[in-house]
């Protein structure tokens, strides 16, 4: 059988399918069509971000991938405050004892 | 798990956090410290407005501690705060580096280095003194 043919007659199959399929079923299939087309239009609508390889970030996926990025930031920004603090804690501390020590600023500075 | 866009989009939001000017050194003007606060800068005074905010925020930090000095660290610490308060950044730096350092010495060997010091402090003095003696007869 040729492939123009074959094709054809499975065109042909599909379509006496498709008319043989009964109206319940068809009602079914279109009210799952109209909410699944609702429930896109409604995503699409919502803020999001989507990245540069086209993947998504934000609220168009029902999922918590956000969560482990923002618990991070939260763990990396407390993180570097208290290393940031405690540094400057630290310097206050050393520039007092440079201004009170018995050995002059300038043998430090030289 | 999620991939490194997105790890990167929080490596970016706690730097642009961290670079923020709410986190950087504000400037305080002298009418704004605190009686004892000015009691320990009160040698810079005429200048605090002018400094950088990063070395005001680190001074008024040494401050901390001032009133628990004894009397002879207090006036140490005041007659050295100009000179402080002149240097550049790196200097500072460089200092509080070399004295990091120092303090990591054996006693013994920071003692003998202050010894030295004291000795040379005082020929100094020595020496300025009979400049002074021969340069009036």
């Amino acid at each position: 059988m040729k492939p123009d043919m074959q094709h054809q007659k499975i065109k042909q199959l599909l379509n006496s399918s498709l008319t043989r399929i009964e109206q319940p079923t068809l009602d079914r299939l279109h009210d799952i069509r109209r909410q699944t087309l609702a429930r896109y239009a409604a995503r699409a609508t919502a803020p999001m971000l989507v990245t540069t390889d086209g993947s998504v970030f934000g609220t168009q996926r029902k999922s918590y991938h956000w969560v482990m990025p923002v618990l991070l930031a939260a763990c990396l920004i407390s993180g570097i405050t208290y290393w940031h603090h405690g540094a400057e804690h630290n310097t206050g501390d050393e520039d007092i004892a440079i201004l009170t020590d018995d050995i002059p600023i300038n043998m430090y500075v030289e | 798990m999620w991939n490194k866009n997105a790890l990167l989009g929080t490596l970016m939001l706690c730097l642009t956090l961290q670079a923020s000017p709410s986190v950087a050194a504000v400037a305080t003007t002298w009418v704004q410290l605190t009686s004892a606060q000015q009691e320990a800068l009160a040698p810079l005074a005429s200048q605090w407005d002018t400094l950088p905010p990063k070395l005001q925020h680190n001074l008024l930090r040494a401050t901390k501690s001032y009133a628990k000095l004894t009397r002879e660290k207090k006036l140490r610490f005041q007659s050295r705060l100009e000179a402080w308060s002149r240097l550049t950044p790196e200097q500072r730096k460089h200092a509080r580096e070399k004295f990091h350092a120092f303090s990591k010495v054996s006693p013994e060997k920071r003692e003998h280095v202050k010894q030295m010091v004291r000795e040379q402090e005082a020929n100094k003095t020595e020496s300025g003194a009979a400049a002074a003696d021969s340069s009036n007869p």
